[in-house]
């Protein structure tokens, strides 16, 4: 049995001590001694994930798919490689971050004060949702799907991650016990799909 | 029987007739409805992208299941669009093959935030819009699938190597001087449609 996961940082594992052990992709598959492949990677877009699903894989590889949408303020671009845009909340515009410098860092701060707004992250959210369930329902692909923007989404989702039922690292990120409950409620979720 | 129409110029039937009233008689969505005793229904705008055809057809006010057909004509993958908070805006690449160079330098056809869009074309390399291309590509063939309604995607063979039922550049589609198909070519299209329609079994049981 191989198992698809792919998300941003809530998926990858971010915070974790020995993530490749303890994220809930690791846990599900371990229980289900099913192959994980954990395409996530911290500061994904939703973009990136269609991407990923659509034209960098073949989902028909796979005999589930666990996908966890992010915010749709996020975005990607090529520029030589793929080039992941970040920022750190889904309303308002916040500087970068100041640790690191970003290409074409006038352009994308120009674009979320300027040209990017709420609404149309909401519809591009939107198409994003119904691609990925449309995408895994024609391939015949069992999905569950996750979301962290729970709290700003209309969008029903399986699991919704930001939530006080997942306990939390300082930074944010679901800590080793969060993980384990995830996990949980996946192999549930499984469980009530059969 | 209703029928959803959606694209750019080609579908919007630009270059046809002398006034908008001609020009909705002789596009080929109303030749093909007509066909078929259906009603037409026909979103597509002249300079309209991808983006748009797909937000259209996913967030249309009725079920996409309410229509028995859906024609769309895919548009260069270079076309965009955005919101400003009040309206959606194109991002106006005119012409089917407008080359990276006009795209970063000119855009002439682009009035608002034109600097914001010349350096977006800059900064996003060919990969990006022809990865885009094949998703939206991807998605109007799953979604109509999905809904079990027969979906016929047109395209542009100079613009795409996608997979199409047919393109609007074929030869056999006459063109009006600025290359959108004219009168005889809308003909033609309808033609096509009408004889790809008859032949698909999930259409058939409609009629």
């Amino acid at each position: 049995m191989k198992i698809y996961f792919d998300g941003c940082s809530r998926m990858w594992g971010g915070e974790l001590e020995n993530r490749e052990q303890e994220r809930f992709s690791a846990l599900v598959c371990k229980k289900l001694n099913a192959e994980e492949h954990n395409f996530a990677s911290a500061g994904a877009s939703n973009e990136r994930i269609v991407r990923q699903l659509l034209v960098e894989n073949d989902i028909r590889d796979y005999d589930l798919a666990v996908i966890q949408m992010t915010f749709p303020s996020r975005t990607e671009y090529y520029d030589q490689k793929w080039r992941k845009v970040t920022i750190q909340d889904t309303l308002l515009w916040r500087p970068w971050k100041k640790k690191k410098s970003r290409e074409h860092q006038d352009f994308w701060t120009y674009y979320y004060d300027k040209i990017h707004c709420e609404y149309q992250g909401k519809i591009r959210e939107m198409i994003t949702y119904q691609t990925i369930k449309n995408y895994c329902k024609v391939n015949s692909v069992p999905l569950i799907l996750m979301t962290n923007n729970n709290w700003d989404t209309d969008l029903k989702f399986d699991i919704e991650i930001e939530h006080t039922r997942y306990p939390k690292t300082s930074g944010g990120h679901e800590s080793k016990e969060g993980h384990q409950i995830l996990a949980e409620d996946i192999l549930s979720l499984l469980t009530a799909h059969k | 029987m209703r029928l959803y129409f959606g694209g750019g110029s080609d579908v919007n039937g630009a270059e046809l007739g002398t006034d908008w009233n001609d020009r909705l008689s002789l596009r080929f969505s109303k030749l093909v409805s007509n066909n078929f005793y259906a009603e037409e229904y026909n979103v597509s705008v002249g300079g309209g992208g991808n983006h748009r055809t797909v937000r259209q057809l996913l967030t249309d006010f009725r079920p996409i299941s309410s229509y028995d057909a859906v024609i769309i004509g895919m548009t260069s993958k270079y076309r965009t669009e955005y919101h400003d908070g009040k309206d959606w805006k194109r991002v106006k690449v005119i012409g089917n093959t407008p080359s990276k160079w006009w795209l970063e330098n000119k855009l002439s056809t682009q009035k608002e935030e034109r600097d914001f869009w010349r350096e977006y074309f800059r900064i996003h390399s060919d990969e990006f819009f022809t990865f885009n291309e094949r998703m939206y590509h991807t998605t109007i063939k799953n979604y109509c699938k999905l809904h079990n309604v027969p979906l016929i995607l047109i395209g542009r063979r100079e613009i795409s190597d996608l997979e199409f039922d047919f393109c609007f550049d074929e030869p056999w589609i006459s063109k009006a001087p600025k290359g959108h198909p004219d009168e005889a070519g809308h003909r033609a299209i309808a033609d096509r449609i009408n004889s790809i329609l008859l032949f698909n079994k999930d259409f058939q049981k409609k009629l």
